[in-house]
């Protein structure tokens, strides 16, 4: 696994997410989120999970964040208002929360000692016989799984989003 | 040193993953606009993506990537309906504020 | 084919989301009132179709990641009576809406659907996926009377909290995949091995230990899931959701909602139950979760003024008992869980039920309100008395069997829990003193206002039904015992083909 897309990738995702967090114009945040998960798409295609890190960038940078920034500019905020809402709250709070979970999760992942080997090679704790297989998620590959054996989700995802039209239209149409 | 910045393993993922996600659970704790709160949702679920690939990886096989792809598919259900309840917040009370949502307590 | 045959109850609720939808394109806005009807029918057709053979008989369709069992039949049949008696007592308060009948109704069904899948998943993607779809449908219900503040209010906490819990439930699932390889409950539980790629041998003792991995994947999941059944610390939500959504999707919420995500907790903890170390090890974990949640809701609820807001914290209560059972990871523990809420769906439908009509009356959630209520109209007073008392567990009611029970599963695992019986026993006490405040008000004092809420026939029935179910179902509990037992014995998961 090349380093450098792990670096990279890593780093843009973390900065640009740190950014849209912290800034105080929700456009900016909204831009900077859209480059934390450019770097996420990196970190999908260097693992070689080229579907999922197209859709990345098409549905989630492409299109839900662009629902965002259509919101944020209808919803026209004044300044006034704006500076009302960028008070930080709760700082200690969330930073505790956020370090404490991060603090779980290293202590978990580095005292045990199940994915401690090269993804996809040795050491960890489910080894595989024979030639490593190479896993491409390709589209191919990826439609095969799904459509094989997570066929249930699937339709179940047509119910959901057809409840989000449904929703969204009854919370927000003028003339209903 | 050496087992932090030599091979990249699954482990490096993982906890990549877990820094990302409470960059975004810092964000839903500190911040008051709505919106704001939505996209740092939005990164927590990421951070939970990045980590079901890894796994993918890891395990060689698929299941993971399809989470992800169904994992993508809800969060846009969910954005949808979290900015249509913004924007009727926004009518009742002129703001997006979480501070124009406090009349129920107690 | 037969696949198909056995998600019958499932397509015939997406059939009934799609007619409510396109009735509601046809029909002129005066006879919208079709609508009301056209759901409450759905519901009892899907309550018949639970019953048809190839669905009773039960097994696996598409690839094992759909699952139909004694327990998830029983689930569904609660279902099903939620919402018939959500829908029935609706009816005029939905009617009065300024707009959306069709889209309340049509969200209302898209629900159910959701909850049924919740009661018959067997995979982690479905599991994901059924659990928002009855969520997402809850932010818009919550919010329905997008022209109320407390509404919007409501349903922005709910989402706000909703998508936490939700991204802590995916994390712990991805540290569950990471550490077995696989999301498919068949493989996990029927295949050994692969539950024991998530554990370690330790050396000193020989015996199997649960890897820390799997540890924090299965604890970040039941937090999670314990936003859907309002347990600690994700129930932050409840009292003040409860106040501000429009009373019937309170009442929906209550029962349905908590029941889908209960349904979740009891089909993971059998899937884990397989593998002996894995159950151990949450043991300690949720009793202490249900401790925390029957003292939050129980001392939370004395102050409240606002009989929604009481509820919310009565229903946190209520969960810490289902809680209790669940701790004691026994079959046992789950026959009297599922017994404990299929009475809490009707107890708590008969006190909302008087609840909505109380207020068609008074426009306020006031527990002053109530005071008198027995004299002005008896039958509401008496329902309601009835609801809360056996809420509270006094006898003959069917709670107190329930509680009894539930107390008793946990006695059961003997001195490990043991202090969690005398929680549950004080909590009793607690409970009885705020629920019999409010009775006290409906019984002693005078009427605080002279209107009377006039009640339909169709109501009358229904509580009087309600009443009735509570005393017998507490007289003879044997009958729903011997339901609710045989569902927990035959919840069972056989093997898979899906890798």
């Amino acid at each position: 696994m090349d380093p450098w897309t792990f670096w990279l990738g890593g780093a843009l995702t973390l900065v640009g997410g740190m950014l849209a967090v912290t800034r105080k114009n929700a456009v900016a945040s909204v831009m900077w989120l859209v480059a934390a998960f450019v770097g996420m798409s990196a970190l999908f295609l260097g693992m070689d999970a080229g579907f999922i890190g197209v859709i990345q960038v098409l549905v989630y940078a492409g299109a839900i964040l662009i629902l965002f920034v259509f919101v944020i500019m209808l919803l026209n905020l004044t300044p006034s208002g704006l500076l009302r809402i960028d008070r930080p709250r709760f700082v200690t709070l969330g930073l505790a929360s956020a370090l404490a979970f991060v603090a779980l999760i290293v202590a978990v992942v580095t005292g045990g000692a199940l994915w401690t080997g090269a993804a996809g090679g040795e050491g960890g704790i489910i080894r595989r016989t024979g030639e490593p297989q190479l896993l491409e998620g390709s589209v191919l590959a990826v439609a095969d799984q799904l459509f094989r054996h997570h066929l249930l989700p699937f339709e179940i995802a047509s119910v959901l989003l057809l409840v989000a039209i449904v929703g969204s239209v009854a919370l927000t149409k003028r003339k209903l | 040193m050496d087992r932090v910045f030599g091979e990249i393993t699954t482990s490096h993922y993982v906890v990549l993953s877990a820094l990302i996600f409470a960059v975004g659970l810092c964000g839903v704790v500190t911040r008051r606009n709505a919106v704001v709160i939505l996209m740092s949702l939005e990164l927590m679920l990421n951070g939970a993506n990045l980590a079901f690939v890894a796994f993918s990886r890891h395990h060689a096989n698929l299941q993971g990537q399809v989470f992800v792809f169904f994992v993508i598919a809800v969060a846009a259900a969910e954005a949808a309906v979290a900015l249509a309840i913004i924007i009727a917040l926004n009518r009742v009370k002129g703001g997006v504020s979480i501070d124009d949502a406090t009349e129920l307590r107690g | 084919m037969r696949d198909v045959m056995l998600l019958l109850p499932e397509i015939g609720a997406v059939a009934a989301v799609l007619a409510v939808m396109l009735a509601d394109l046809w029909l002129p806005k005066e006879r919208k009132g079709t609508l009301s009807a056209l759901a409450i029918a759905a519901s009892v057709v899907l309550l018949a179709l639970t019953f048809v053979p190839p669905v009773a008989q039960g097994g696996h369709a598409f690839g094992g990641s759909f699952l139909v069992d004694g327990m998830a039949l029983l689930l569904k049949r609660a279902f099903c009576v939620t919402a018939f008696l959500v829908f029935l007592m609706s009816r005029e308060y939905v009617a009065e809406l300024p707009r959306g009948q069709g889209e309340f109704y049509t969200l209302g069904l898209a629900a159910l659907t959701g909850m049924f899948l919740c009661a018959s998943v067997n995979d982690f993607m479905s599991l994901f996926v059924s659990l928002e779809l009855v969520t997402v449908s809850f932010f818009v219900l919550a919010a329905f009377k997008r022209d109320s503040k407390l509404s919007v209010e409501a349903g922005l906490k709910l989402l706000v909290i909703g998508s936490i819990s939700a991204a802590l439930l995916l994390y712990g699932i991805a540290f569950v995949y990471g550490a077995t390889g696989t999301v498919m409950f068949g493989v996990l539980a029927s295949d050994g091995s692969t539950f024991e790629n998530g554990l370690r041998t330790q050396a000193a003792a020989g015996t199997l230990v649960l890897s820390p991995e799997l540890q924090l994947g299965l604890f970040l999941i039941f937090l999670g899931l314990g936003f859907k059944t309002s347990a600690v610390p994700l129930h932050v939500w409840v009292p003040d959701v409860y106040q501000g959504a429009p009373t019937p999707v309170t009442a929906y919420l209550s029962v349905g909602s908590k029941l889908a995500g209960f349904a979740l907790m009891f089909r993971l903890l059998e899937v884990v139950s397989r593998a002996a170390p894995v159950a151990a090890a949450l043991t300690p974990f949720l009793a202490l979760v249900a401790a925390l949640t029957l003292f939050y809701g129980n001392l939370g609820a004395i102050p409240q003024t606002n009989i929604k807001r009481l509820l919310g914290y009565s229903s946190i209560g209520q969960c810490g008992y289902v809680l209790l059972g669940i701790a004691a990871a026994s079959e046992l523990g789950l026959a009297w869980a599922l017994f404990y809420l299929c009475a809490y769906v009707v107890t708590n439908l008969t006190v909302f039920a008087v609840i909505i009509w109380v207020a068609r009356a008074t426009k306020s959630h006031d527990i002053d309100d109530y005071s008198g209520l027995a004299r002005t109209n008896p039958l509401l007073g008496t329902a309601l008395t009835v609801g809360l008392l056996s809420l509270a567990g006094v006898p003959p009611f069917i709670g107190l069997v329930g509680k009894f029970f539930l107390v008793g599963s946990a006695f059961q695992k003997g001195d490990t829990l043991r202090w969690l019986v005398y929680v549950g026993l004080a909590n009793v006490v607690i409970a009885l003193y705020y629920y019999l405040c409010v009775v006290k008000r409906i019984w002693m004092r005078d009427a605080r206002t002279a209107v009377a809420p006039a009640v339909p026939l169709r109501m009358k029935v229904a509580l009087a039904a309600g009443i009735v179910a509570l005393i017998v179902g507490g007289i003879a509990p044997q009958f729903l015992d011997r339901v609710t037992a045989s569902a927990a014995a035959g919840a069972g998961i056989v093997g898979t083909t899906a890798r």
